[in-house]
């Protein structure tokens, strides 16, 4: 029972972190029809962003006292969540601006094509090796009531509860998160009725981008390492995840990055763990047979 | 008196098809313009190129003296115009209240968006009933009246309504077009493209006939009614 | 052939000839499938899974090479058509998607079986794939559709992917002809995975990805996914042009991204398209602009709206 406590807690944990990155590709494809296959990329612009600033500053590995490790952190999640955000808004206006709307295989290709130069150009700047992340928050380790948390994975939790959190709020209560939905449904007659679907688009891609970032962040230091090709399996799945919760709520992209997570925890911790890249897989082709719309429906494409 | 909303030389083509060949229409001040004509004749092109959501190939839409065939729609929106598109189209994810609010989008917050929330909710009590539904759960002659609702969140001097009695039962079409004397009562132009063309003049002061794309005609409503061509018009609508 | 090349290229150069015209061989294969609307995001696993057989024939049961990659085909052909058995009533998206786990699905299977090698591979392949093993089977498939674009077939799958209804009104039988075009060119892919396995003389689980699928995607997209030209051109372009930017190693792959992001931007119909047939194509009546001919202004029309 413990264990199966603890996996489920290990799984969350986890979990929260697809939810993000699967977040921004849903946010993305939802509102504009594109799956920006640079998404991936731009979360692993937030790792090596980590790496950049916390080197820089020569801090040594969990040296710090609390407040100031906290302080570090919040700082580093800053200066990436600007990082790429900026990367979002130039990808935005170069790259997805001019493919919207189309086949849906010209922006994936066209953001096939930024992966790619991004990828490389993060192993020509930083080698193809992963990087060493000096973990900022002190590694100290809590137990409640037998299941083991680390510092970092609670950091990594709260940090993707308050990024989704705040998402809600956007999208629900505010008169542009309205606007994003009214776009996400018929753009046309959003455009219509005085939204400005291209600032609509910008904004979009840059939030997913911001809280992609912040996901690479949480990951850079949680495993303490960034390399070149880290997007590529996590984005794979956060993709999947996307696919299997459908378009249609962002809650619903929530709960299967969490549910993922959890199912992949408890398959590695009673099993195996040479399943646990095939769970998402698993799930996919599940959902494809049932219920191809997604879990909780979609849009018309 | 010159026009609200003046079309000149209006050409729509979509690839090689030209589906609207140099039109000229006008819309004055307090007036219900109607055209119609035959499915595929071309109407709902001219209202989508006047709301900017298809860039003409050629001619010019004036509105109050300015000029709104190179706007984005937003902007055309901005100015005055707002569009009641074909088959009704809300949003059917978000609430009746967030649907009337996306209509006031271009508004800044404020005074003004709320009474004229309210403003529309008296004028369709039904949609204060459903205030919090989703929009998506409303019958058809609902989701009209709150897609008109919506178009008249942004205060707007001239209204495009695309084929409004598309698939409303004959009931609701008649009180739809009273609806539509009352909106011009209240000082709102209205451009309709319609199909039904009796329901249409009995309620336009003038109509235009359009064939394939081109104007065939045109004359106040009683003129209209008396012409041999609304015959054929009513043979072929 | 090849002796002439390995005398007067580099080793290099044919490596990434050889390279290219496989990779060629594998987006005809695409260009069938797709012919008819499909959208195969698994095409990487359908060549891997011809590789696989090929490579277990020929190493463990020493049949003959040309035996064993039609065996390759074979199955590719057949596991091709009830993929697409599957897919016929999903709407396309959907229908994407299922190739795409189905590809990812088989990607594990091949991880997990030990008699292929598991997460090591296959390996011990016997070199049969050369030059003039390679662009001579390119050249048939080339042919075949050349021919398949002129016949009843070729049309009936273009209607199918332009209009599934209206071709239906029409007669064409529209369930059938997917299959058909779907499982050709997963056939065809098999062959090119067989001849790949000969040549790469391993076949890892890791080939038949996603990753692998979108490179074929890519190519088909950006060579002009309505006429064969067009897969063909952008195999064998994008195959080459990483060896043509002689930068570093990782510089050239950030200028080839650059490239890839900018053509299909500039013109997402792809590099080379299509003027409907019985017309000269576009490319082939500019080419005779620049030599002075004059041509036919009858001849020349707009390419048929290309996604």
């Amino acid at each position: 029972m413990e264990q199966f406590v603890q996996q489920l807690v290990n799984g969350i944990m986890a979990g929260s972190t697809y939810a993000v990155v699967a977040l921004g590709f849903g946010l993305v494809f939802s509102v504009m029809r594109v799956v920006n296959l640079a998404h991936p990329e731009i979360f692993m612009i937030g790792a090596y962003a980590a790496f950049v600033v916390i080197s820089g500053l020569h801090v040594p590995d969990a040296g710090l006292d609390v407040p100031a490790a906290v302080a570090l952190f919040l700082g580093v999640l800053f200066v990436a969540m600007l990082t790429t955000g900026a990367a979002g808004l130039v990808l935005e206006r170069l790259v997805i601006r001019p493919t919207r709307g189309t086949y849906i295989l010209t922006p994936f290709i066209a953001t096939a094509g930024v992966s790619i130069a991004l990828q490389n150009s993060a192993q020509r700047l930083f080698g193809p090796d992963p990087v060493h992340v000096p973990s900022v928050i002190p590694p100290n380790t809590f137990i409640v009531g037998g299941v083991r948390v680390t510092s970092m994975q609670l950091v990594t939790f709260l940090t993707a509860v308050a990024i989704m959190l705040a998402l809600r709020y956007y999208v629900h209560s505010t008169r542009w998160g309205r606007a994003t939905r009214a776009v996400a449904e018929k753009p046309d007659v959003a455009a219509a009725c005085g939204v400005n679907v291209n600032l609509v688009s910008q904004l979009t891609v840059g939030i997913a981008s911001i809280m992609a970032g912040a996901a690479g962040v949480a990951l850079g230091l949680l495993y303490t390492s960034a390399a070149p090709f880290m997007g590529l399996l996590y984005g794979l799945k956060s993709f999947i995840c996307m696919l299997v919760a459908g378009n249609r709520h962002i809650e619903a992209i929530m709960a299967v990055g969490l549910l993922l997570g959890v199912v992949e925890a408890m398959v590695t911790g009673y099993i195996s763990s040479n399943l646990r890249d095939a769970i998402a897989f698993a799930l996919l082709l599940a959902v494809l047979f049932f219920r191809p719309q997604g879990l909780f429906g979609s849009y018309e494409v | 008196m010159s026009a609200l909303l003046q079309v000149s030389g209006l050409e729509v083509a979509y690839g090689p098809v030209r589906a609207v060949r140099g039109v000229d229409l006008e819309v004055h001040q307090g007036e219900i313009r109607a055209i119609l004509g035959a499915n595929g004749a071309g109407k709902s092109s001219i209202i989508r190129a006047i709301m900017g959501l298809v860039k003409p190939r050629g001619g010019t839409v004036a509105f109050g003296g300015q000029a709104l065939h190179k706007l984005l729609p937003h902007k055309v929106n901005e100015w005055g115009i707002a569009w009641v598109p074909e088959g009704r189209q809300v949003f059917s994810t978000l609430t009746v209240e967030e649907n009337l609010l996306i209509g006031a989008f271009s508004r800044r917050h404020g005074q003004a968006t709320d009474a004229r929330q309210q403003q529309v909710m008296d004028m369709f009590p039904t949609l204060r009933e459903r205030r919090t539904q989703l929009a998506g759960s409303l019958s058809g002659g609902e989701q009209q009246m709150l897609a008109i609702g919506r178009a008249l969140m942004s205060n707007p001097r001239l209204l495009l309504m695309d084929e409004p009695s598309l698939g409303l039962a004959p009931k609701v079409v008649r009180s739809l077009f009273d609806l539509a004397q009352e909106i011009r009562a209240r000082g709102i132009s209205i451009l309709m493209a319609e199909q039904n063309a009796r329901q249409a003049l009995r309620v336009a002061d003038y109509a235009y006939l359009l064939e394939v794309g081109e104007i065939r005609g045109g004359g106040s409503a009683r003129e209209m009614e008396a012409s041999e061509t609304i015959r054929r018009v009513y043979l072929g609508g | 052939m090849s002796s002439f090349l390995s005398a007067h290229l580099p080793a290099f150069w044919v490596v990434t000839l050889i390279t290219a015209g496989l990779n060629a061989i594998i987006t005809m294969g695409l260009y069938f499938s797709n012919s008819a609307g499909a959208l195969s995001a698994c095409h990487a696993a359908l060549a891997g899974m011809g590789a696989y057989v090929a490579a277990v024939l020929t190493t463990n049961f020493d049949w003959p090479f040309p035996v064993a990659l039609l065996a390759g085909a074979g199955v590719g052909f057949v596991v091709g058509m009830l993929l697409a058995l599957v897919t016929l009533r999903m709407n396309e998206l959907v229908a994407g998607l299922t190739t795409l786990a189905f590809g990812e699905t088989l990607v594990i299977v091949a991880f997990n079986l030990d008699y292929i090698g598991g997460a090591n591979g296959f390996i011990g392949i016997p070199l049969q794939t050369t030059f003039d093993s390679v662009y001579p089977v390119l050249a048939v498939v080339v042919f075949a559709a050349w021919r398949f674009d002129r016949a009843r077939l070729g049309y009936a799958a273009r209607a199918c992917r332009d209009n599934p209804h209206a071709a239906a009104a029409m007669g064409i039988n529209v369930p059938w002809v997917k299959t058909l075009v779907f499982a050709l060119g997963s056939g065809i892919a098999g062959l090119g995975g067989g001849l790949r396995a000969h040549y790469v003389l391993v076949q890892n689980p890791d080939d038949m990805g996603f990753f692998f699928s979108i490179n074929y995607l890519i190519f088909w997209v950006f060579g002009g996914s309505y006429t064969f030209w067009g897969p063909l051109f952008g195999a064998i372009f994008l195959t080459i042009l990483p060896e043509l930017l002689r930068f570093s190693l990782y510089d050239r792959f950030i200028i080839y991204g650059v490239i890839l992001t900018t053509i299909v931007i500039v013109r997402p119909q792809g590099v080379i398209t299509r003027v409907p047939l019985g017309r000269r194509p576009a490319f082939v009546a500019w080419l005779s602009r620049l030599w002075g001919r004059p041509v036919p202004a009858a001849s020349l029309g707009q390419s048929p709206g290309g996604r």
